[in-house]
């Protein structure tokens, strides 16, 4: 019951972040200041976001081939696709996967 | 300013309370190509989006919870850092404000897209700002960003389109996994996907002194910043990386 309660709160609080900045602009507004630094707003983001994905398996051992694989994706990365870059990365982890059973 | 009486045969003009004409939207084809060509854009953000979402709803009934409780964190929360991070407190038995107070600091990233974005919705009904900042996450911000950068007209309803396009891929995706889990073969390494993607678009999105600063700085904080209690380390990275990316443009252009 509680972990309902908790989603539900949590799921409004969200929607009230989201909105709360929105929700008082009127129509008379000016550009906030933000949107000159609003191109580095995505890459400190995401940045943030897979370094906490990749210290989790780091601190808790659990790393193995993402060691190789990370690298790897932001090689291709550079030059390919999305999408190619990744499916790189996870062909190093499911070869790594493949050597450690063969072994 | 002077008020005409007949309106541009190719223009529809609205005549607000100021007396200025506004240009209201366009003819159906021009939302419907902008909803598709948004719907578009998020195709490729799907391929790494819906593994975290798949495993979203696998960790919901690993947990014992229901494929309806999933699908209840991804409508309301629509973070998977944050959902994810709550059904792991829930899990480990936190209290409801442990696990409340954990996803607002994860998401509290959601104040700097909005921010962002005011100053594009700043004329738009508040309907529009309400559903258009439900919509609003990385990867729907992201393709905002751009869009509104490159061309803003039309951009609205490339917004939603885009926006929606996610918002049904995710939900799915946790329904997904929810009843589909056991379905696939653990060797499948999802979990690796969701790094290898964030990672992947980090590439993709540095493009100057400024964006590498702002991504390495945000990086670099975000793990050192681990410790940081209630989850705060990836807002205190977000604005780190922000600060040393403008820090960088002032000192460079």
């Amino acid at each position: 019951m509680s972990a309902w309660v908790a989603v539900i709160l949590a799921g409004v609080g969200s929607f009230a972040l989201r909105f709360v900045l929105l929700a008082i602009v009127g129509r008379d507004s000016m550009p906030t200041a933000l949107e000159q630094v609003s191109g580095l707003v995505v890459p400190a983001s995401f940045a943030g976001l897979c370094a906490l994905q990749l210290v989790r398996p780091a601190i808790d051992g659990s790393a193995g081939s993402l060691v190789i694989a990370a690298p790897t994706t932001a090689v291709v990365a550079t030059r390919w696709g999305r999408s190619t870059a990744v499916l790189c990365g996870m062909g190093v982890i499911w070869a790594a996967d493949l050597v450690g059973r063969l072994l | 300013m002077h008020l005409s009486a007949t309106p541009a045969r190719s223009d529809v003009h609205r005549l607000d309370a100021t007396g200025s004409a506004r240009r209201v939207a366009s003819s159906r084809t021009d939302v419907r190509a902008e909803l598709l060509a948004g719907a578009r854009a998020m195709l490729p953000w799907l391929a790494g989006v819906m593994p975290f979402g798949f495993l979203i709803g696998v960790t919901t009934t690993t947990n014992g919870r229901s494929a309806v409780f999933g699908l209840a964190t991804g409508l309301g929360i629509y973070s998977g850092s944050a959902q994810l991070t709550a059904l792991q407190l829930l899990a480990s038995g936190a209290g409801v404000a442990t696990v409340v107070m954990s996803v607002l600091v994860l998401n509290a990233r959601l104040l700097i897209y909005a921010s962002s974005m005011t100053g594009h919705w700043h004329d738009t009904s508040l309907r529009f700002r309400a559903l258009a900042g439900y919509l609003l996450v990385d990867p729907s911000f992201a393709e905002a960003a751009r869009r509104y950068r490159e061309r803003p007209a039309g951009a609205h309803w490339f917004y939603l389109g885009t926006g929606a396009t996610l918002w049904i891929a995710w939900q799915a995706s946790i329904v997904g996994g929810a009843l589909g889990g056991a379905l696939v073969p653990p060797g499948a390494r999802l979990d690796a996907v969701i790094p290898l993607f964030l990672l992947a678009e980090v590439v993709g999105v540095v493009r100057d002194r400024a964006t590498v600063a702002a991504a390495f700085v945000g990086g670099v904080v975000a793990v050192c910043s681990v410790g940081v209690p209630m989850h705060g380390g990836l807002l205190v990275a977000i604005t780190v990386g922000i600060l040393a990316g403008a820090a960088v443009q002032r000192v460079w252009t």
